[in-house]
């Protein structure tokens, strides 16, 4: 049995999902963003960051579009690639703790529960925690591919 | 008309055009064109003039220029804040129109910025907002002059309602 690290995000207070332990580089405490006009509202700002302007991603406004949230404290760095051949890309997702470290076995790999649906779109496999949670492998590609904008998230499931 | 940028793909210095950083309501956008276009005082508006989608008429030695005000989501206001001190003068057609700033300036040649295209995920349809770039460790939009233009021209004849933001803010 195999197992490895990862990282839990937490998106709101019953939102989370993990993503691989190399693909979280960077945490911003109270990052200063910047308003981008005429974008999607789960991702109208962007972070400025080693020369670069970063996407920022508002997992919990794509879910929840109709209820505003409080403003989120903290923003993960994620690094990607679209295939393999492709350079590595950056982008930027706002968490609302600081992620935690967390163990994966092979084990723990589970079904996506059909309540959680909206999630097939975003992830890339899901499993349990120790907490017994299910938590999505976020699928960085395509969270950041623009498809978003177009897959409405069932928020009746939640 | 042919625009240099609208031929470059990723990370774009975009050489031959003239720059003006202008910044209101928190939003800093940096106008490109091939053109340079005149930066005044915002004195002498006549509020009196205003309609639905302008904040009144701007004299200027150039005419009494119909004023528009934007706010950071690119809606027109018809209320100007008092903040809005500067105008930049562009073409309309031929006619010009006066856009209220916080603050404009020119940038010069020896600094021309980087412009990274607008990211996919960021797109959303329609968009005057053509890349982003870094100036003074902030995120300015770019955005060419004529499609501000456009955009205007679109909010009004887009409305009624529900592009135009009928009080200040």
């Amino acid at each position: 049995m195999s197992e490895t690290n990862a990282w839990k995000l937490s998106f709101s207070a019953s939102l989370r999902a993990a993503v691989g332990e190399f693909q979280l580089i960077h945490i911003f405490d109270q990052p200063e963003l910047f308003e981008v006009p005429c974008t999607p509202l789960h991702c109208h700002q962007v972070l400025v960051w080693q020369e670069d302007v970063l996407p920022v991603m508002d997992i919990d406004a794509w879910v929840n579009p109709y209820q505003q949230t409080a403003k989120e404290p903290f923003a993960g760095i994620v690094a990607f690639q679209q295939s393999a051949d492709m350079p590595v890309q950056y982008g930027c997702i706002k968490l609302i703790a600081p992620p935690q470290r967390i163990r994966v076995s092979d084990s723990s790999a589970c079904e996506i529960p059909e309540e959680n649906s909206f999630w097939l779109e975003l992830s890339l496999a899901s499993f349990r925690d120790a907490d017994g949670q299910v938590l999505m492998v976020l699928n960085l590609p395509k969270l950041f591919s623009g498809d978003l904008a177009s897959i409405p998230p069932d928020v009746g499931s939640l | 008309m042919t625009r240099q940028a609208d031929t470059l793909h990723g990370d774009s210095v975009v050489q031959g055009y003239q720059y003006i950083r202008v910044s209101f309501d928190g939003l800093n956008m940096l106008l490109l064109d091939n053109h340079s276009h005149p930066v005044e005082p915002a004195r002498a508006l006549s509020v009196d003039a205003r309609t639905r989608y302008s904040v009144g008429r701007m004299a200027t030695d150039k005419g009494n220029l119909v004023a528009y005000c934007l706010n950071s989501r690119l809606q027109l206001l018809n209320e100007m804040p008092l903040s809005r001190r500067v105008s930049i003068i562009l073409p309309v057609n031929d006619d010009l129109i006066a856009i209220m700033c916080e603050r404009a300036e020119r940038i010069e040649f020896g600094t021309i910025p980087k412009l990274s295209p607008v990211p996919e995920c960021m797109r959303n349809g329609y968009t005057p907002v053509s890349h982003l770039s870094i100036h003074d460790g902030k995120a300015d939009i770019v955005v060419h002059s004529p499609d501000l233009v456009d955009h205007i021209h679109r909010l009004i004849t887009d409305d009624a309602g529900d592009t135009a933001v009928r009080q200040t803010g």
